[in-house]
Formats: structure tokens, C-alpha cells, sequence
């Protein structure tokens, strides 16, 4: 079916009433959209609210949303918009170039410089999720983590990876559906005790 | 189909996830992960999002890249500025203004002789540039190879590039000033690589009708200054030349460039005319250098993305003949 | 079930089946949190959460206070708070380089060499876009990066006729 009908769906049913489809919309894309407005963002400890106002102005304009373009294109273009407003509401500029360079990065983590984050107990929380996926990864099978891998990272479809594994696109689901499983499970105790308040 | 899957394939073999570059079919040296990349680009479907920046100036674009049957098809589509999407085919670039609803379609040579002799040029290169790999890195969650270009003389730019290793896909690209400082930089924030496609994706909204506007190219037209460009500058070569038909312009004016293998420099000459176009002297367009003089009634102007000694020798190599003149 | 989810997670479900799941998926807690759970994992592998945003509660509870939208295409909704307007692009974009409110325009922000160099345009009027253009279609790096490359004359081309 693709993305796009998904997300299209998901519109669809914020557009009939529903405010839970646009919290699932959210949960898709707020990491993604995070990553985008942190190149325009400078302070990170805003981008966080960037990012929220962003999805605030989304739903208030999702009634005139026409699928013309995919959701989520439009809801970029939302985000940048908002990511200049807020520069321009306080007197500034976007981060110039030289803030980007990788080399003042440390080698393998660099790149994307790791922002220090708005506060102690989110930077542990994202850390913290970051170890326990990274581990639970390891220590899946191999044909499971492959299978992850390229979905999740290359973000090839079942079909290319049925190809590649030389499978069919059932193993290949079953595999995918297995490996989150495996790692959502060793996620819950990170989450529950981060979470009294939010998972 | 198939093609594309050969060539992932063949760039999968090793576990995709091995974020060392110690796997058979990872490139030994920078020249290779230059060619890999050069190949990727144009055997992979993929689609991403990209942040474009010089200076303060940013622009956020989304871009795919569909391999098929009659070739390659791309879009590449602004995210924030005018509204405004471009289409590259082997044939052609459309340039589509979704506001005024304005299509201009610009023709490629037919013998747009890049893609034939990409292996001779990727080995001048090496003359030019010293070509080195640096660490690894990441973007766009994706592990990469820095592969770092410096040039041997004050010609031209530096670079970094930082090529993904699974897939080749180039995923930044800075171009650093004399001072070693990036000037600009290209980086993609989300690339999903393979998958399929489809046609109408690459040209989603551009149905209905649009306004032709005419390209510049004049294929029927030949050159007709009497010219010389001596001395070269070093490590350039010309790779093409046309006559185009500028807007607002009563003369055609004559196009050439040159390259080293990595960037390019265009040389325009046309009749002075009434209405200048560009700045006598040294200015700037962005990141690109241009340099104008004027010799003999003909304006002379040199651009593109070099340092301003580049342009500036340029466009003084150039002798002419005056429009009355006999001389060969 | 649950697999299902893992499906419309990646796209790769019937339209159908699509439709019913995720009706389920908005009324079904336990199902939900599959959906959030997921969609976590894949942005940490993609790296995504150096940017933490744990928004959705945040989000659900400023949408209770939002109007529901009901009938959505009868519904006219004014375009310009999505845009800013062209005149305050034009005031605050200049020449290709942004503007601090208030502040003066300085061509030289690009920062190519030590002299800060007057734009390329011999006056206001004339337009060098298309020689941008042309050149622009024949640099080699476009061999490596593809399309991206013309972002460098058409991004100049943009700001110029604004």
C-alpha cells in the first residue's frame, strides 16, 4: 500500500474527528521532523517546542490538507516555515554553515553533531533507549537483524529485501515483526521507569 | 527491476551493516569511493530529504531518483522557497514554476559526453586534487566514508564528501574556501534508498498546462567569435560549447565549458550591448565567482564555483578579434 | 495483529486491511503503544534521537483543547499564517542571504574570500538567473550528486526574484 496511502488514511481520519490518528502521525514523524528543524534551530533546547508548534499548526490546517503533495512533505514545509518564524521572532539567523562541519565532530558519533539536550533526564532517557536497542540488536539472529537493518536503516521495501535475503516476502515480514518485537521488549523496563509520567 | 537489484546486490553482499570499510567490495582509496558514488547515483532509486546552505542562506529540498527502463528520472522539488520543481531526464531538465505555472524545458546535448569518459575523468582528478579518505561518519543515521578532495594549487576549491557505504549515495558535501572554512554544504536529514518508485511520483502535480517558456539553447546556431583562450588555466579542459539565445538579449552569446573533473567554469562572450547584464570587475553570485571585462566590443564574462583568481584568468586569457576584424 | 501493525509501520499492507487497522489502532491502547514502541526503534536506529521529542501526550493534551474538525472540505481556512508573506520574505531575504530584522543588508556574507564582493548583477533590473542555469548544468560533481547541484543556481535565482 506505501507510505503515503497510510499516512493519507491516517489524514483522513483526523479530518472526520479523530485526535488520536494525528497523536499516531506524531509519533511517526516527530523524531524526523526533530532532525530537519535542528539545522535551522540553534539552540536545541528549543527545537523540542519548534517541533511541537509545528505539528499544533498542522492540525489546524490539516482541513485544507488535499493529498496534492504527501503528508509529510507538507508537514515539513509547515516546520520550516515555523523554524524561520521563530528565528525571526527572535532577532536571528539560522545556524551558518561552519556550525556543521563534521570534522569538529568525534569520528564514528560525529557528523550530525549530538546536541546536548533540554534536560539531564532526556538526554539519559534517549541515551538509554539508544543502548538498549543497540544491544538487543546484537544479540539477535542474524537473519533477524539483517532483516531490521535494511528496512529500518536502508529503508528498503519487503520486496527488495525478500530479493536480497533470497526469501520470500513473508519470511521477510515475519522476520521484521520478530526482530521489534524482541527489542520492544527489553525497551518496556528502560520505559517504565523513565515513564511514570509519559509511557 | 533488474539492474537496479544487480547493483544492489552487488553492493550488499557484505552484511549492509558492517560499518567497517574492511569488506571486499568497499573502495581501497578516495578515487574509488568517488566512482562508486559517481555510480550510485545514477543505478539507485532513492528519495531524501536535503538542507542546502552557504553562509546564512538555507534551502530545504526533497529529491527522488527513479533508474527504469527509458533511463533515469529525477525531481527535485523545493520545500521552502517559491514553490518550484525541477525534472531531470536523459534528455532533458524541465524547470517547472508551480505559482506562475511556467515550464521551461532545456535541452541536454546529445552528446553530453560526461557520463562516456566519467572513468578518464575521475582519474584527472588525481592531477588536480589530493584525494584522501578521513574518518568515518554519519548522516542522516546512515555510517559514511569522508572522502576529503584538496587541491594542489589556488585554482579551485576543496571539498568533503561523505559517501554512505552501503549504498554510495553521497550524503554531504562541503566546498571549503581558501581558508579551509566550508562555505557551503549539502546534507541529507533523510535518504530511503531502493523501493520502487513509481512515475507519477516523479511528476506529482506538474499535469494540467503550464506556460512554455523558451530555453536559451540555440541548437541551430554555430559559434561565430573569433576567439582565443590561452593560457588555460591548469587542470581545466573544455568539454563543451553552444550559442544561446539569453532573454532580453538582441545578440546570441556564445557558451563554453570548462572543467577539471569536478567543477566547471563557464566562459560567456557576447556583443556589448546597451544593457549589461553583469558587473565589470570581480563580484559574486552566492558562492559562485564572476569576473566581466570587456575587449574589443565583446563582453567577456567568466563564472562558476572556483576561487575569484580562477575567473579572473579566465576570462583575461581571452583574445579577441573585433567584430569588424579579419584575423584568424 | 500485531504483526499487522509491524506492516502499516513500513506501508506494506492492504489498503483493506489498512482501514480496519487502524480503526482498531486508534481506539486500542495496547495496539497504539505497538505503533509508538516501533516507530521508536526504527528512529533509534536511524540515529533521529539525538532530537528527543516525546510530543505525542504533550500534543494529545494540547488537542483537547483544539476544535475537532468536523466536515473537513467544507471548511475554508485562511492560507497566509502558513506562509509568511511575500513582503516580509522580501524583507527579511536579501540577495540570497538572510537579514537580521532591523539590520542592513551586507552582501558579503558568504564569506568566499576576504573582500566582500557586490553582487554579480550589473543593476537591479538585469537578470543573470540564466546564465546561472546554463552553467549549471555542467558541473561534473553532478555526476556524484545528481539533481542536488542545480539547488545552486536556482536557490540564487529564487532569492534574486523575490
Amino acid at each position: 500500500m506505501g507510505q503515503r496511502e497510510v499516512d493519507q488514511k491516517l489524514v483522513e481520519r483526523v479530518q472526520r474527528g479523530d485526535k488520536r490518528a494525528f497523536g499516531l502521525l506524531v509519533e511517526k514523524y516527530q523524531h524526523k521532523l526533530g532532525r530537519l528543524l535542528s539545522r535551522f534551530v540553534p539552540d536545541s533546547s528549543d527545537i523540542e517546542d519548534v517541533t511541537q508548534e509545528t505539528f499544533i499548526r498542522a492540525y489546524r490546517a490539516l482541513p485544507a490538507f488535499r493529498n496534492e503533495s504527501a503528508f509529510y512533505t507538507w508537514l515539513y514545509r509547515i516546520g520550516i516555515n515555523t523554524a524561520k518564524n521563530y528565528l525571526v521572532a527572535r532577532n536571528r539567523r539560522p545556524p551558518t554553515v561552519t556550525e556543521f562541519d563534521a570534522e569538529e565532530a568525534e569520528g564514528f558519533e560525529g557528523g550530525e553533531l549530538l546536541r546536548s539536550y533540554s534536560t539531564p533526564e532526556t538526554e539519559l532517557m534517549s541515551k538509554q533507549i539508544v543502548q538498549t536497542v543497540n544491544a538487543a540488536m546484537d544479540k539477535l539472529p542474524e537473519d533477524l537483524r539483517t532483516a531490521i537493518t535494511l528496512r529500518e536503516i536502508e529503508g528498503m521495501t519487503y520486496e527488495d529485501i525478500a530479493n536480497m535475503m533470497g526469501c520470500p516476502v513473508g519470511t521477510v515480514r515475519s522476520r521484521i515483526y520478530r526482530a521489534r518485537e524482541v527489542i520492544a521488549e527489553e525497551l518496556k523496563p528502560v520505559l517504565n521507569t523513565h515513564d511514570k509520567k509519559r509511557w | 527491476m533488474k539492474l537496479v537489484f544487480g547493483s544492489v546486490l552487488f553492493l550488499f553482499l557484505a552484511p549492509a551493516f558492517a560499518f567497517g570499510a574492511n569488506t571486499v567490495t568497499q573502495p581501497k582509496d578516495g578515487l574509488g569511493w568517488l566512482e562508486k558514488s559517481a555510480l550510485a547515483a545514477h543505478n539507485l532509486n532513492y528519495q531524501g530529504i536535503f538542507v542546502y546552505q552557504h553562509g546564512h542562506y538555507t534551502e530545504t529540498s526533497r529529491i527522488l531518483h527513479r533508474i527504469g527502463q527509458s533511463g533515469e528520472l529525477e525531481r527535485l522539488e523545493s520545500l521552502d522557497r517559491t514553490p518550484r520543481v525541477i525534472i531531470r531526464t536523459s534528455q532533458n531538465i524541465r524547470y517547472y514554476n508551480l505559482d506562475q505555472r511556467i515550464e521551461m524545458v532545456e535541452p541536454l546535448p546529445s552528446d553530453n559526453a560526461f557520463p562516456a569518459i566519467f572513468p578518464e575523468q575521475m582519474s584527472r582528478l588525481s592531477n588536480y586534487y589530493n584525494i584522501a579518505l578521513g574518518p568515518l561518519s554519519r548522516y542522516s543515521g546512515l555510517p559514511c566514508q569522508i572522502v576529503k578532495l584538496t587541491p594542489i594549487d589556488n585554482l579551485r576549491y576543496a571539498r568533503h564528501m561523505c559517501i554512505g557505504l552501503g549504498s554510495g549515495l553521497l550524503l554531504h558535501d562541503s566546498v571549503l574556501n581558501s581558508k579551509h572554512k566550508p562555505v557551503e554544504n549539502l546534507t541529507f536529514t533523510e535518504l530511503a534508498i531502493g523501493g520502487n518508485i513509481k512515475k507519477s511520483d516523479i511528476f506529482e502535480g506538474l499535469g494540467g498546462t503550464w506556460q512554455i517558456k523558451k530555453s536559451s539553447l540555440n541548437e541551430n546556431m554555430k559559434g561565430s567569435v573569433d576567439f582565443k583562450l590561452e593560457p588555460l588555466p591548469a587542470g581545466f579542459h573544455k568539454v563543451a560549447q553552444m550559442m544561446r539565445d539569453m532573454p532580453g538579449r538582441s545578440q546570441p552569446v556564445e557558451h563554453l565549458i570548462y572543467t577539471d573533473g569536478l567543477t566547471a567554469v563557464s566562459l560567456f562572450i557576447e556583443p556589448s550591448g546597451a544593457n549589461p547584464v553583469f558587473r565589470i570587475g570581480l563580484s559574486c553570485a552566492g558562492v559562485i565567482h564572476v569576473y566581466t571585462r570587456i575587449e574589443n566590443g565583446y563582453t567577456i564574462t567568466a563564472l562558476g564555483e572556483v576561487p575569484a583568481v580562477t575567473v579572473k584568468k579566465f576570462a583575461r586569457a581571452v583574445t579577441l578579434n573585433s567584430p569588424e576584424g579579419n584575423l584568424h | 495483529m500485531k504483526e499487522q501493525i509491524s506492516m502499516l509501520v513500513d506501508g506494506e499492507i492492504s489498503s483493506r486491511d489498512a482501514m480496519q487497522l487502524i480503526s482498531q489502532l486508534c481506539i486500542d491502547e495496547e495496539l497504539g503503544r505497538k505503533w509508538e514502541l516501533y516507530h521508536l526503534i526504527g528512529d533509534s536506529l536511524r540515529q533521529h534521537l539525538s532530537y528527543p521529542c516525546n510530543l505525542s501526550k504533550k500534543i494529545e493534551k494540547q488537542l483537547m483543547l483544539e476544535p475537532t474538525i468536523v466536515a473537513p472540505r467544507k471548511l475554508r481556512l485562511r492560507q497566509p499564517f502558513l506562509y509568511l508573506s511575500a513582503a516580509a520574505s522580501v524583507a527579511i531575504f536579501v540577495a540570497g542571504t538572510w537579514v537580521v530584522l532591523g539590520g542592513s543588508p551586507s552582501p558579503g556574507q558568504t564569506r568566499l574570500s576576504s573582500e566582500a564582493l557586490p553582487s554579480a548583477a550589473a543593476n537591479p533590473k538585469a537578470d543573470i538567473s540564466p546564465y546561472l542555469l546554463a552553467h549549471e548544468e555542467f558541473t561534473p560533481a553532478s555526476e556524484i550528486q545528481g539533481a542536488e547541484t542545480y539547488i545552486r543556481s536556482v536557490s540564487f535565482q529564487a532569492g534574486a526574484s523575490q
